[in-house]
């Protein structure tokens, strides 16, 4: 445990300031939340304050994963790690760490612009907010250390965009059901960002809308535990094959 | 001093496949105390894999690895504290200062704060980076850098240092210093496992050689029998008055009287002939000029290369002409 503190200590003060990190995990969400609060009146506050939550949850974790893998493949300092004594749970643990924090940093953020924004933030069920904020962050820190494992840096981030994007609007968070035509929004239940996004409305307005909060909850944990799985299982292909 | 009665590491038939490619084709050998084992080959031979599968940094196919006494592909941690490794390339973290890069990797070796201080007084003394502790690794030039990674893999006290082209990038100082270090080191009593493509460098540094091409050995011993082995001519050059034309390279293989020498031009006013008899070449060689009207204003006599030793072994391999290499029995060519 302490040496997965060591590698997240080691990111943070290497990585945090990096142009991609602040860019992706920090200025471009600031923009999404202020062009969101722009158009709050069309879709709702409901809708919206929850949907700025994911979509800094979704940008924080995954540019802070991305970053840290991606750099350390380029420079070569990935591959140091393979000589340390240092496991494979160690190291993802290690890796997780960075952007699950640089996640929390952008929730809270966002929790920041909302109150700027609206005047005060409603938390009905701050359980399910906190289960949201975790699990979301620990989802998207995964999915991107799974993309940045399998890829090289230029293709895994064009990858990793496609998949940002592709949750940010394709994936039940900004559209609500209705608005979207059938067929698409039944491609909705692939994307992890549905079910933190129902969790975190859930904990803020006690309100739901493509899948209810405790489906949400299951679905997030088993997609949790399977991209867990899938991140040590490449860690420990990509450094011992 | 080698301690040949003490084995420090031991690979017995190491076979590596990466999907349809074998990198490693069932090499044995095994390390002794004190020693320096030089790993010498072209690019693609398995060097890098065989360091790889010694540091328990990737799982072999078959075959088995112990080092000082521990099963490497059973417990690759407990192998790992014992082993420091400086990779090929610049490794550590351009963002943190050298002090801070050390300590980190310190702390992965469950190093208390004391003694990080303790080692990193001594370590940057030998290495001569006490100057540089506070500075950016990333600002650091490419000399520095890697006392900084040699640092790196010292801070634990190792037993065994696996260096893999450890002065590839570095210019001539550089490099002369790091060769330094590395006696220093073996005086000090670590075992030192030193991959590289810089032939002289290894055959200077080694107590004992593996020749590996293809995946395969070709050869391990002292470094003094593969030149032995392989009865290398010694080389004469000629430096001339005048620039040197065909006709006289010419004139000279046919009447220096030495079967099999070769005669080449450096350059222009440097013949080159690879000879048993240097003196007698020289004298011969000498009236030939005259007679060719030039004139031989100096001489020298040099020991073959290790060059022209890798040269021997390698080229036919790579031109697959099997009759010619000195072990083609390995069937390496196939």
């Amino acid at each position: 445990m302490m040496k997965a503190f060591l590698i997240f200590y080691k990111d943070l003060r290497q990585y945090y300031s990096k142009a991609p990190v602040i860019s992706w995990g920090i200025l471009f969400p600031l923009a999404v939340i202020v062009l969101i609060a722009m158009s709050m009146k069309v879709y709702g506050e409901s809708r919206m304050i929850p949907a700025m939550f994911t979509i800094s949850l979704l940008f924080a974790s995954t540019s802070m994963a991305q970053v840290s893998i991606s750099f350390e493949k380029m420079s070569g300092s990935f591959n140091r790690l393979l000589y340390l004594p240092i496991s494979t749970g160690e190291l993802l643990l290690g890796k997780a760490l960075g952007g699950f924090m640089y996640g929390f940093i952008g929730s809270g953020i966002s929790a920041l612009a909302i109150y700027i924004i609206t005047g005060n933030i409603l938390v009905i069920k701050p359980l399910f907010l906190l289960l949201g904020v975790i699990i979301g962050s620990l989802i998207f820190t995964c999915i991107s250390i799974v993309i940045t494992l399998l890829l090289d840096p230029i293709p895994g981030v064009a990858l990793l965009n496609i998949v940002r994007f592709s949750m940010m609007f394709l994936g039940g968070v900004i559209f609500p059901s209705a608005l979207i035509p059938l067929p698409i929004r039944n491609t909705v239940y692939i994307f992890p960002s549905v079910y933190v996004n129902e969790m975190i409305r859930y904990g803020l307005y006690n309100e739901w809308d493509y899948v209810d909060p405790y489906t949400s909850l299951v679905m997030s944990l088993i997609i949790v535990i399977t991209l867990i799985i899938a991140s040590y299982r490449l860690i420990h292909y990509i450094l011992y094959r | 001093m080698v301690n040949y009665s003490l084995k420090t590491v031991i690979v017995d038939n190491l076979v590596k496949k990466y999907g349809k490619v074998i990198a490693l084709k069932g090499i044995s050998f095994e390390i002794y105390r004190g020693e320096v084992f030089g790993l010498l080959g072209p690019n693609g031979a398995g060097k890098t894999t065989t360091i790889r599968a010694i540091s328990g940094a990737l799982k072999p196919t078959s075959g088995k690895i112990i080092v000082l006494g521990i099963d490497v592909i059973k417990e690759p941690l407990k192998v790992k504290k014992r082993i420091g490794v400086v990779p090929e390339l610049p490794s550590m973290y351009p963002e943190l200062s050298v002090r801070d890069n050390l300590y980190i990797m310190a702390r992965f070796y469950d190093m208390s704060r004391d003694e990080f201080h303790e080692r990193l007084e001594i370590i940057s003394e030998q290495l001569g980076i006490k100057h540089i502790l506070g500075i950016k690794y990333g600002h650091l030039s490419k000399g520095y850098k890697r006392r900084v990674d040699i640092a790196a893999s010292l801070i634990h006290d190792p037993e065994i240092i696996l260096l893999d082209e450890p002065t590839s990038g570095l210019d001539v100082f550089a490099a002369n210093n790091l060769r330094k270090l590395l006696r220093k080191l073996v005086s000090i009593g670590k075992t030192i496992v030193l991959s590289s493509h810089y032939i002289d460098e290894v055959m200077e540094l080694s107590n004992r050689v593996l020749l590996l091409y293809n995946g395969v050995k070709l050869f391990l011993d002292k470094p003094i029998n593969l030149r032995r082995i392989l009865k290398l001519k010694k080389k004469v050059k000629l430096y001339l008055a005048k620039p040197a034309d065909r006709s006289l390279l010419i004139m000279l293989e046919k009447n220096i009287g030495c079967e099999d020498c070769r005669v080449e031009l450096e350059d222009e006013r440097v013949i080159v002939i690879n000879t048993d008899k240097p003196l007698e070449t020289i004298t011969l060689a000498k009236q030939v000029v005259e007679e060719n009207n030039n004139r031989v204003i100096d001489a020298d006599i040099l020991p073959p290369s290790w060059e022209d030793v890798f040269i021997k072994y390698i080229e036919p391999l790579e031109k697959r002409e099997c009759g010619q290499c000195p072990l083609a029995s390995t069937g390496v060519c196939g």
